[in-house]
């Protein structure tokens, strides 16, 4: 048995809720209370935290979707069968910089729901495994009261895969992304993005389902825009690294939402607004639905594809995979954008008196 | 023992507080034809119920105020509606001293209290007029959207007539005026 201190099995309990997709309840006290952690860690606390950053992030990979037998593009433009994660990529060599244990040991130390606590001060470039790390920290955290806390830091600020997870925590974040941004994501197969499939579809899914409950029109304008600001980029930069398949949980998001009628998505919003507010409003509110333009027009494509062409296991295997959404639900999609952009006289519902409950269809 | 005094000071203003509000679509119009020629038709249309051609822009001014401009090159519509009201605000501030006899300053202070209250309720003049606007423009927008489809039907029916001409022959043309279907039978 290994013996810690009480602050480092402070430590240890939140980098366990962190990597192991564990709940916010129980950490809660940790992250909103001030405690006192070590400069340095004994040897048995430093070999239980490299243990958990090592096990909990197969744990973490496993669950967000990589364990799913799925089909991806591979590098040479093919495809792979179904298989799983780890089936389709070798094992790659990750490294948690002092970024990890920083931001750690800062969510220990500093009472985030106080305001005025001490920034994280930590300079260092996320690796993959320190996205993934600042990625698991903002699920733990989204939607409660430290979650502005923590996206007020550069450093999740920085991280694109925080951004292009949680648009919704970064709507203040100055600044576009490029392409470039999402060159480390794409690099080594993508095979980060291909395990974390299924968590992304997720949370924009809920995201989509969250603004038919925002009232401001302020609020929805500046989801929208962050959401059309990661998902152009991200679209652009999947496009160019011939990695479309990457692009699927917008799809899977979006599935069970585009039959519903397009006021769902504004059923919420002040009807003390003025039009013109409103107008942005619903533009804004239809951000997901508009990137969907620009995947039905490489659905055309792949269709176009013959089977003697370059490209054709590819596109094939691309039809398949957004067979489920198709044609139909591109069309959908379209309608359903086009009436939130130009429909002169959206009714909008007055405040409904118990909030709508999330789609039965919650995971996709 | 000091004794306070409270200096009142009463500031009053006339305003003519102005708000507007508009929303902005776009006409539904299929690429049958060039883009003069639907211009042109939705030109036509939009004259025969009552709009004048402002360079690019088809214009109706409504008796309720309610200003519909259509671009007719483009199909952009924008329904935007503007009043002004005049208002009369009054406010009284009240401000501490411990003399009778105010100073400047502490009459100052009253004065500058009393006219960022005079500022507020004119703001909430200027809100509640906008209100008012929405309301008014929301009522009007519901019959607004039902023209609009027609005038996109009729036009869309008058090109489709245009573009058949120019296939072929027109041996037919069936208008069902009750579900806005329309045949037309063309030999090429």
């Amino acid at each position: 048995m290994t013996r810690v201190s009480p602050s480092e099995l402070r430590l240890l309990t939140l980098a366990r809720a962190v990597m192991g997709l564990g709940q916010y309840a129980p950490v809660e006290d940790l992250l909103r209370e001030r405690h006192t952690i070590a400069a340095r860690l004994s040897p048995g606390a430093l070999t239980s935290l490299r243990d958990t950053l090592a096990r909990g992030t197969v744990l973490a990979l496993a669950r967000c979707g990589g364990a799913r037998r799925r089909r991806h593009l591979t590098a040479d433009a093919g495809e792979s069968g179904p298989s799983r994660l780890w089936e389709r990529h070798q094992a790659p060599a990750l490294s948690f910089s002092a970024l990890c244990f920083h931001t750690l040991r800062w969510l220990v130390e500093q009472p985030l729901v106080v305001p005025g606590h001490r920034p994280l001060d930590v300079d260092a470039p996320p690796t993959l495994a320190d996205e993934l790390f600042l990625f698991l920290c903002c699920r733990l955290v989204a939607g409660t009261a430290c979650a502005p806390a923590i996206c007020i830091q550069p450093q999740f600020q920085r991280s694109t895969l925080c951004r292009l997870a949680f648009p919704d925590l970064f709507v203040a974040v100055p600044g576009s992304l490029d392409v470039e941004d999402f060159a480390p994501l794409l690099a080594g197969g993508g095979w980060l993005l291909e395990a974390l499939q299924d968590e992304l579809a997720l949370r924009w899914r809920r995201l989509e389902e969250a603004k038919a409950r925002l009232i401001e029109p302020k609020h929805l304008v500046d989801l929208g825009t962050a959401q059309e600001r990661v998902l152009n980029a991200f679209l652009e930069a999947v496009d160019g690294a011939g990695r479309r398949d990457l692009a699927g949980f917008v799809l899977d998001a979006l599935r069970p939402l585009v039959d519903q009628p397009a006021s769902r998505w504004v059923s919420s919003l002040s009807p003390r607004a003025s039009l013109s507010v409103k107008a942005e409003a619903r533009r804004a509110a239809g951000a997901s639905l508009r990137a969907l333009g620009r995947m039905a027009r490489w659905d055309a494509e792949h269709r176009a594809v013959r089977f003697f062409d370059d490209g054709y296991e590819a596109a094939q295997l691309l039809l398949s995979a957004w067979a489920s959404f198709g044609e139909p639900g591109f069309r959908l999609a379209s309608d359903r954008e086009r009436e939130l952009t130009t429909d002169l006289a959206t009714p909008v519902e007055t405040i409904p008196d118990t909030l709508p409950l999330p789609s039965a269809e919650s995971a996709p | 023992m000091s004794r306070a005094y409270r200096v009142s000071v009463s500031e009053s203003l006339n305003r003519i507080v102005q708000a507007e509000d508009g929303v902005c679509s776009k006409l539904e119009l299929l690429p049958l034809l060039s883009r003069e020629e639907t211009a042109g038709l939705l030109a036509a249309e939009l004259a025969n119920r009552g709009f004048t051609q402002e360079g690019d822009v088809a214009v109706r001014l409504e008796a309720d105020g309610v200003r519909v401009a259509v671009d007719v090159t483009t199909g952009e519509v924008s329904v935007t509606l503007s009043d002004a009201e005049e208002v009369e605000l009054s406010a009284t501030a009240e401000v501490l001293s411990h003399t009778p006899d105010a100073s400047d300053a502490t009459r100052k202070l009253a004065r500058e209290k009393a006219r960022a209250k005079l500022e507020d309720k004119s703001q909430d003049a200027t809100e509640a007029l906008r209100e008012d606007i929405t309301r008014r423009l929301e009522g009007r927008l519901r019959d607004l959207k039902s023209e609009l489809d027609s005038i996109a039907n009729k036009v869309t029916g008058e090109a489709l007539k245009v573009r058949a001409s120019q296939l072929g022959t027109v041996e037919e043309i069936h208008e069902d005026a009750a579900t806005g279907s329309l045949t037309i039978k063309v030999r090429v």
